[in-house]
C-alpha cells in the first residue's frame, strides 16, 4: 500500500464535509460590497468588456459629440441629442435584446438629427455647419470603432474604420464654416 | 456567454476578469467558489470572522489573478490565499481570543439540512477539529476536505511533505480519539 492509499484509507473527508458547504452562499450584500471594492480599485468594469478601451473612447466621443452639437444648433435639435443620450444610458442598464433595440432607436435618432441639422444649414437657420458636422463625424467614428469590435472579421467595416481613423487624425479638431 | 453558467470553466471566467474586468464573469466565479472558501475559513479560523477573511482573500485573489499560472485548480489556489489571510488575521487578533468558541458559527451551524446528523454529533466533530493545534487542523482540512496533496500543503505551510504527512496522521488520530475513544487507532 503506497502513501496515497494510506492517506485515502484514513481520510476523515466523508465525516468532515457538510452537505451544504458547497451551496451556502455568503449574503448578496457581501458580494456587492466586494464587487464595489474591486470597481474602486479598477479591477472590474461595470458594463462588460472594454477591449482597446474603445468603450471609454466611444462614450467620451459621444459626450463630445453631444456637447458640440448643443453648442452649434438650435435648442429643438439639441433636445433630439439629449433624447439619444437618454436612450443610450437606458440601454447600458438592460439586457442584450433591449440593447439591440436601443441601438436601433439611437441610430434612428442620430440620422434624424443629422438630417434635420443639414436642413437647417441649407435653409440658413444656422450660420455654420462646422460644429454639427464635427459632432456627427465624431459620433460616427465612435460607432465605427464599436462596430469593428463587434464584427472583427468583417473587412468592409474595418475599411470604413480605417477611413474614419485617417480622417480623424488628419484634420483640425473643429472645422470652420 | 451563451452557455449555461455552470459549464463555463474557471479558466475562461478568470481570463474574462483579467482581460476585460468582466463583472459578470467575476460574479459567476465568486458564486461558484465563495461557499467552499467560507466553509473552509470557518473551520480553519474558529472564532474569527470568516466572512471578513473571505472578503480579504477574494480581494487578494483578484489582485493576483493575472499572475496565476494554473499550476493547481483555481479552488486550490483560492483556498491557499484564504489560509494565508486567516493566518495573518489570527496574528492581529488579541492573544486572549479563544481559538475554539462554542458560540462561533462553526458550532452554531453544525447541522445538515436533511437532519441526518444530529447537532450534538456535529458539535463534537467541530469541537474536535477546533481543539487541534492550528497546524494539525490546517493540514487535516486542506488534505481531507479540500483535496490538497502533501507537496501542495508543504508549499503553503512552508513545511516538508513528510511533516505534512506526519501531521495529518496525528490530526486524524486526535480527532478520532475525541469522537470515539473506544475505536481509536493503535
Amino acid at each position: 500500500m503506497n502513501d496515497q492509499d494510506e492517506d485515502a484509507k484514513g481520510s476523515l473527508g466523508a465525516e468532515l464535509r457538510r452537505p451544504d458547504d458547497e451551496t451556502r452562499m455568503p449574503g448578496r450584500e457581501a458580494e456587492d460590497r466586494l464587487v464595489a471594492r474591486l470597481h474602486d480599485e479598477g479591477l472590474l468594469r461595470r458594463h462588460g468588456p472594454a477591449r482597446r478601451s474603445a468603450s471609454g473612447r466611444g462614450l467620451v466621443a459621444a459626450a463630445l459629440a453631444l456637447a458640440l452639437f448643443s453648442a452649434g444648433v438650435a435648442t429643438g435639435q439639441w433636445l433630439a441629442g439629449r433624447a439619444t443620450a437618454e436612450v443610450v444610458t437606458a440601454a447600458l442598464e438592460t439586457g442584450a435584446f433591449a440593447q439591440a433595440m436601443a441601438i436601433q432607436e439611437a441610430g434612428s435618432a442620430y440620422v434624424r438629427a443629422v438630417a434635420r441639422f443639414t436642413e437647417m444649414v441649407e435653409s440658413g437657420e444656422v450660420g455654420t455647419a462646422g460644429a454639427g458636422r464635427e459632432a456627427a463625424g465624431v459620433a460616427l467614428h465612435a460607432a465605427a470603432i464599436e462596430l469593428a469590435r463587434l464584427s472583427p472579421d468583417d473587412r468592409s467595416i474595418q475599411e470604413v474604420l480605417n477611413v474614419l481613423d485617417a480622417r480623424a487624425f488628419s484634420r483640425p479638431s473643429v472645422e470652420g464654416g | 456567454m451563451n452557455r449555461p453558467n455552470s459549464t463555463i470553466p474557471d479558466r475562461e471566467l478568470v481570463e474574462l476578469v483579467v482581460r476585460d474586468g468582466d463583472e459578470t464573469a467575476f460574479r459567476l466565479l465568486y458564486r461558484r467558489h465563495a461557499p467552499g472558501l467560507t466553509a473552509f475559513l470557518r473551520r480553519c479560523a474558529p472564532g474569527a470572522d470568516a466572512d471578513d477573511i473571505a472578503q480579504d482573500a477574494w480581494l487578494r485573489a483578484v489582485r493576483s489573478l493575472a499572475s496565476f499560472r494554473w499550476d493547481s485548480s483555481f479552488r486550490t489556489w483560492l483556498i491557499g490565499i484564504g489560509y494565508n489571510a486567516a493566518r495573518e488575521a489570527s496574528r492581529k487578533r488579541a492573544p486572549d481570543v479563544r481559538l475554539v468558541d462554542a458560540a462561533s458559527p462553526a458550532f452554531a451551524e453544525g447541522r445538515s439540512p436533511d437532519g441526518a446528523e444530529t447537532v450534538p454529533e456535529r458539535i463534537d466533530l467541530e469541537r474536535a477539529i477546533g481543539d487541534l493545534p492550528p497546524g494539525y487542523r490546517a493540514v487535516l482540512l486542506l488534505h481531507d476536505v479540500e483535496g490538497f496533496t502533501h507537496p501542495e500543503i508543504a508549499r503553503l505551510l512552508d513545511i516538508t511533505a513528510g511533516t505534512a504527512r506526519s501531521q495529518l496522521h496525528h490530526a486524524r488520530k486526535a480527532v478520532r480519539a475525541k469522537l470515539a475513544p473506544e475505536v481509536t487507532e493503535s
